[in-house]
């Protein structure tokens, strides 16, 4: 018999070349000597700031660095706890641009680490900050440090909404390249010189289509046969039928409720009766577990993910108009509860660049949920099944009211809304980063553990405060990050990103990078 | 020795000491208070006894409503029709040719009403219901470009296809959660998997082809959902009503026990279909589906569905060929296509136009074919005024209850006309440790059918039991197994069939069978056997083999309602039952369940 891993590199190598396929083949080799994995930089992004409570009641976490927080209880109950580190004191100051947006001033400061050098020309209003030259963090680490570079691009930039106020650039873009451009100035005369925006990609399906275009697909693992693919199909259906029954029991009376339950055992049943004829009749070739299988070292990357349905999240209409600052009661409902797509399109995104990092096809990227003056509607309001757009609503209230209470029950329904949509996202992000704790990568090591994910914010609150901000940096515990605390204190955004560039060896402190934050690295 | 009461046998006391020649047992009938369906399930009178409809306190009695919220497991017949109305008809067909639908998917496997058979998806109804899932799937996969529409089997195109398909299936808007869930069904389908070291993809074909399995597992379409609009609550009577897709859903399957149609979702969608029911119901009861499933349903009341499973002695009666059984058969049809649809509601009773073939006209009716008649052609004709009467002369229904040999049809057939037009079966009998004495001279057998009758009469605990149902089947001694005209009996004595009615019923001296007929169709009770009838059918549910589907101290008033509905839409036709069936608060309104 030929070992498996040798027949695995043959049929490999018996296909033509390709960048993708150069890199899974390059990659199993390493598995096979042991390889350590690379290290990845993935920047989120997450809208508006909090809802901290009064006297931070509703965010300070009382163990750890989430336990105990109603506003970071999402992470806890996706177990990441262990995983991430919690910051409140992130400062933009003394970065600032007079003229610039709350938002659009500081999404550009928080990935550049820089003041904007002016406001761009747009339709109708003069806010829309220019990022410096220089580039936006990721991609001066992408630039300068050579184990963050892949052949190719290199890297992937993705939103999931992407629907301004009025077409701003600066609020729906993270990355800017170190290229410089000119940019016509709104304030002023003439043009300016900025970092190019490095626009994200609204469409799953078309980000995947660039990352993985170059890659051949191969499959040397046996492929199922018919029986196989009617059992696994069958078990997905009756894992469908049976989360259905538990959805639909909640709103049923009890007489209907006993029903149900007897049709849920039925569903079980079959269910584990399938799971057991496939266990009996397609035993693990590899000799592994059962079920889903572990694979082994680089085995992930061996069958290239089919690509996402076509469908995107929403932008902003054509005409470059924007969506509207329609700002304040009355003008800030939704035409519809955007949440459900809106979380599909957010796991559709951040399962494609998973992907990309597990095959080791790029090594950082960034992804927004939304733009920073975010329009995506959420039936989150209290006492309403109306839907409401999370940014316009923001403005009907000040930072004061959402600290006026050290309960949601007890905050204004408008304070209450951004709490729950606050969550809402808090929730999205740790019920898919979750699933990067426990995928492996293709060295077999835990895609999670070797990808720092800086978790930021433009502002504090809806007050467009940029001091005392909060943000998190989620994984990335075997570049060296030291996680489970929340950390408190007043450290420059050029700190927070001088601490993450360490972990990749960019030990410079030159401006956009600080000096790192004592005690958050530790190589281990 | 103890009397047994089992499902499917209800035993008068005088069963024991008659030798078992008095034909009590046998299935249970519709509308039997107390009585046990052949499925073991309760029958209950929703009127409670003809005659008896509660009249109720007024427009906000509770009692008008009669149901909780509830969820209705569709059943064998509604899931073919989804079927039908999802995928095509090739299919449907393809689900009985192939043993897959059975229950009330069978004919003559229907009971009355419909609802009552096991509404609870356990092991076994589940193993039924996934296994045609499962053919529904694989036919989908066999025919994905017919069926889908697409000729270039992508993604975005089966996607669209589903997304109409689960509308349909949902019979209601999906809410934006449970779309979302089937998308990220369809994309983990799409997805490679590596499962247990083998690599498992779908294509396009064989991912839609799950997510149709998935459609016809999951429990928003293969239930019923009335659970209402609790923000729309009424207070007179207390009540919530069902929401616009709930009604139309509700509407569509009691009228034609199919999934509403696009035009009715389309109401529902707009907001419109509860303040234009009325409309709606006419709409739909103008349509010949409407009219052959509630023609259908009504053969299923009057048991003429069994006819395929009667047993007949071949050897005494050798004209009761397949053919014959089949002739009687399409005339009881034609008979109640034509008087539901053209003639009264006592023109059940009453009517003496009948459709005839050769054979019925020469075997069954003795007399002469209708011009144009053949062997395979029935013909409209008026049969004899003193001989034949409605349904209670008809040789369908006359041949559905009794013994193989013809031998003492009173017992069966009083049953039949006691449950079916005056909803009052006989209570069913007490336990006793001793047969009773019956009286006469002669052995029970050699009596004349009047002697019989009399001799039970006679005896208290038969009386019981036979006071309300012997002189029904006493007053039809003019037909015999089949329903030919006789004057005398089996053993060659003159037959002699007057008789006189409970007393509970009014207590009239009747002649015959066309007397009988005559003077039923003069009571209420009758009119109310009938509203109760169609309201049961409406309304029922039963589960587990024990549930009493309406309670009749609470469903006699919204009988009564159906009544005065009824009565107040001017003409007494078939069609104006229906209507006030669904105007009825009951239709409309659900309890607030715990």
């Amino acid at each position: 018999l030929i070992p498996y891993r040798f027949r695995r590199r043959a049929f490999l190598t018996a296909l033509s070349g390709g960048v993708g396929l150069k890199i899974m083949l390059r990659n199993l080799e390493g598995a096979a000597a042991g390889m350590r994995s690379p290290a990845r930089l993935l920047v989120t992004h997450w809208p508006l700031g909090i809802v901290a409570g009064s006297n931070n009641s509703l965010w300070t976490p009382t163990t750890g660095s989430v336990g105990g927080s109603l506003g970071l209880k999402p992470f806890a109950d996706a177990g990441l706890g262990p995983d991430m580190t919690v910051i409140r004191g992130v400062t933009q100051l003394p970065h600032n641009l007079a003229g610039a947006g709350g938002a659009e001033q500081g999404l550009v400061i928080a990935m550049t680490g820089r003041a904007p050098v002016g406001t761009r020309v747009n339709c109708c209003e003069g806010d829309d900050a220019i990022a410096a030259p220089g580039g936006s963090i990721e991609q001066i680490l992408l630039g300068s440090v050579p184990a963050l570079q892949r052949p190719g691009k290199g890297y992937a930039n993705s939103i999931a909404d992407s629907r301004t106020d009025l077409g701003e650039i600066s609020t729906q873009c993270l990355s800017y390249s170190t290229e410089a451009v000119d940019v016509e100035r709104y304030a002023g005369t003439g043009l300016v010189s900025g970092a190019k925006p490095l626009m994200p990609e609204l469409a799953p399906l078309m980000q995947f289509t660039n990352i993985f275009s170059s890659l051949i697909p191969g499959a040397q693992r046996p492929v199922a046969d018919a029986m196989l693919k009617k059992m696994v199909g069958k078990r997905s259906v009756l894992d469908f039928a049976a989360e259905e029954l538990n959805q639909v029991k909640r709103m049923a009376p009890s007489a209907a409720r006993s029903k149900l339950g007897i049709h849920t055992d039925a569903v079980r049943a079959a269910e584990t009766s399938v799971a057991a004829a496939i266990n009996a009749r397609y035993p693990n070739p590899d000799g592994g577990v059962g079920g889903n299988g572990g694979p082994a070292c680089g085995a992930t990357c061996m069958v290239r993910p089919l690509p996402p349905l076509p469908t995107m999240g929403k932008a902003d209409p054509a005409g470059g108009r924007g969506s509207g600052n329609a700002f304040g009661t009355g003008r800030d409902v939704a035409m519809e509860d955007d949440a459900p797509v809106h979380a599909q399109m957010g796991k559709a995104h951040l399962d494609v660049l998973k992907a990309a990092f597990i095959c080791d096809l790029i090594r950082v990227g960034t992804y927004q949920w939304s733009t920073a003056s975010n329009h995506v509607g959420f039936a989150l309001y209290p006492d309403t099944t109306q839907p409401y757009q999370h940014h316009p609503v923001s403005h009907r209230i000040g930072t004061n009211n959402t600290v006026a209470a050290a309960t949601p029950e007890a905050l204004i329904p408008a304070a209450r809304f951004l709490f729950n949509v606050q969550l809402w996202y808090f929730a999205r992000h740790a019920e898919n980063f979750a699933t990067w704790k426990t995928a492996l990568d293709g060295c077999g090591n835990s895609l999670l553990d070797f990808t720092c994910v800086p978790f930021l914010t433009e502002v504090r609150a809806n007050g467009h405060e940029r001091t005392d901000m909060p943000a998190m940096i989620i994984g990335g515990k075997q570049l060296g990050f030291v996680h489970d605390r929340y950390v408190t204190g007043s450290f420059s955004i050029n700190q927070f990103w001088g601490t993450i560039a360490h972990a990749f060896g960019h030990t410079s402190t030159d401006a956009p990078f600080a000096a790192p934050i004592d005690g958050f690295l530790t190589r281990p | 020795v103890s009397v047994r009461k089992a499902p499917g046998i209800f035993l008068c006391r005088c069963l024991l000491a008659a030798a078992v020649l008095l034909g009590c047992g046998g299935r249970g009938l519709p509308g039997g208070t107390g009585g046990k369906a052949g499925s073991g399930q309760v029958i209950t009178g929703a009127g409670g006894v003809a005659g008896m409809a509660a009249t109720c306190a007024g427009p906000g009695d509770e009692r008008l409503v009669i149901a909780d919220q509830r969820i209705l497991r569709l059943t064998m017949n509604e899931t073919l029709n989804t079927v039908r109305h999802l995928i095509d008809d090739t299919e449907a067909r393809a689900l009985v040719r192939d043993g897959l639908v059975v229950g009330d998917a069978v004919e003559s496997n229907r009971l009355f009403p419909p609802l009552q058979e096991r509404q609870i998806a356990s092991d076994d109804s589940f193993t039924s219901l996934d296994r045609i899932a499962d053919h529904v799937s694989d036919y989908v996969l066999a025919n994905f470009a017919s069926l889908t529409g697409c000729a270039t089997a992508t993604d975005a195109c089966a996607t669209a296809y589903f997304d109409k398909l689960t509308v349909k299936a949902y019979r209601r808007p999906l809410t934006s959660s449970e779309r979302a869930r089937f998308d990220a069904l369809f994309i983990k389908l799409r997805n490679p998997q590596i499962v247990n070291g083998y690599e498992v993809t779908f294509t396009v074909e064989e991912a839609t082809s799950f997510a149709v399995n998935a459609l016809f597992s999951s429990p928003q379409m293969l239930w019923r959902w009335e659970i209402g609009d609790p923000d729309l609550a009424s207070a007179a009577p207390a009540g919530i009503p069902l929401t616009e897709h709930e009604l139309a859903t509700h509407l569509s399957f009691f009228l034609t026990d199919q999934p509403p149609s696009d035009a009715l979702l389309a109401a529902a969608d707009a907001g419109t279909l509860r303040a234009n029911l009325p409309a709606h119901v006419d709409a739909l009861l103008g349509s010949q589906t409407a009219r052959d499933w509630l023609r259908t349903i009504m053969e299923t009341y009057l048991l003429i569905n069994q006819l395929p499973a009667v047993s007949v002695d071949r050897a005494k009666f050798p004209i009761f060929t397949p053919s014959l059984a089949a002739d009687i058969g399409t005339e009881a049809r034609k008979f109640l296509d034509s008087t539901l649809w053209s003639g009264t509601l006592t023109d059940l009773l009453q009517s003496r136009t009948t459709f005839l073939n050769t054979r019925l006209a020469a075997d069954i009716y003795d007399v002469a074919a209708p011009p144009g008649a053949t062997e395979t052609t029935f013909v409209q004709t008026t049969l004899p005024a003193n001989l034949r009467s409605g349904l209670l002369t008809n040789a369908a229904w006359l041949t559905i209850a009794g013994r193989a040999d013809g031998s003492f049809p009173v017992v069966p057939r009083g049953k039949l006309v006691a449950a079916v037009f005056a909803c009052m079966p006989a209570p069913p009998p007490a336990d006793v440790t001793a047969p009773p004495q019956i009286p006469g001279s002669k052995p029970f057998e050699e009596q004349t059918s009047q002697e019989q009758v009399a001799a039970r009469a006679a005896v208290t605990a038969c009386n019981d039991c036979h006071g309300l149902i012997d002189p029904y089947g006493l007053a039809l001694e003019n037909y015999d197994r089949l329903g030919r005209y006789r004057t005398v009996d089996d053993r060659g004595r003159s037959v002699d069939a007057h008789t006189t009615l409970p007393a509970v019923i009014g207590g009239d001296a009747v002649a015959n069978a066309v007397d009988l007929a005559a003077k039923l169709a003069t009571k209420p009770a009758f009119t109310a056997c009938m509203a109760s009838a169609m309201l049961r059918y409406a309304m029922v549910e039963a589960g587990g083999g024990t549930e009493v589907p309406l309670p009749p101290q609470q469903a006699g008033c919204a009988t009564a309602d159906v009544v005065r509905k009824y009565e107040s839409f001017g003409g007494r036709t078939f069609t104006n039952l229906v209507r006030a069936t669904a105007a009825t608060p009951a239709f409309v309104l659900r309890r607030a369940a715990p």
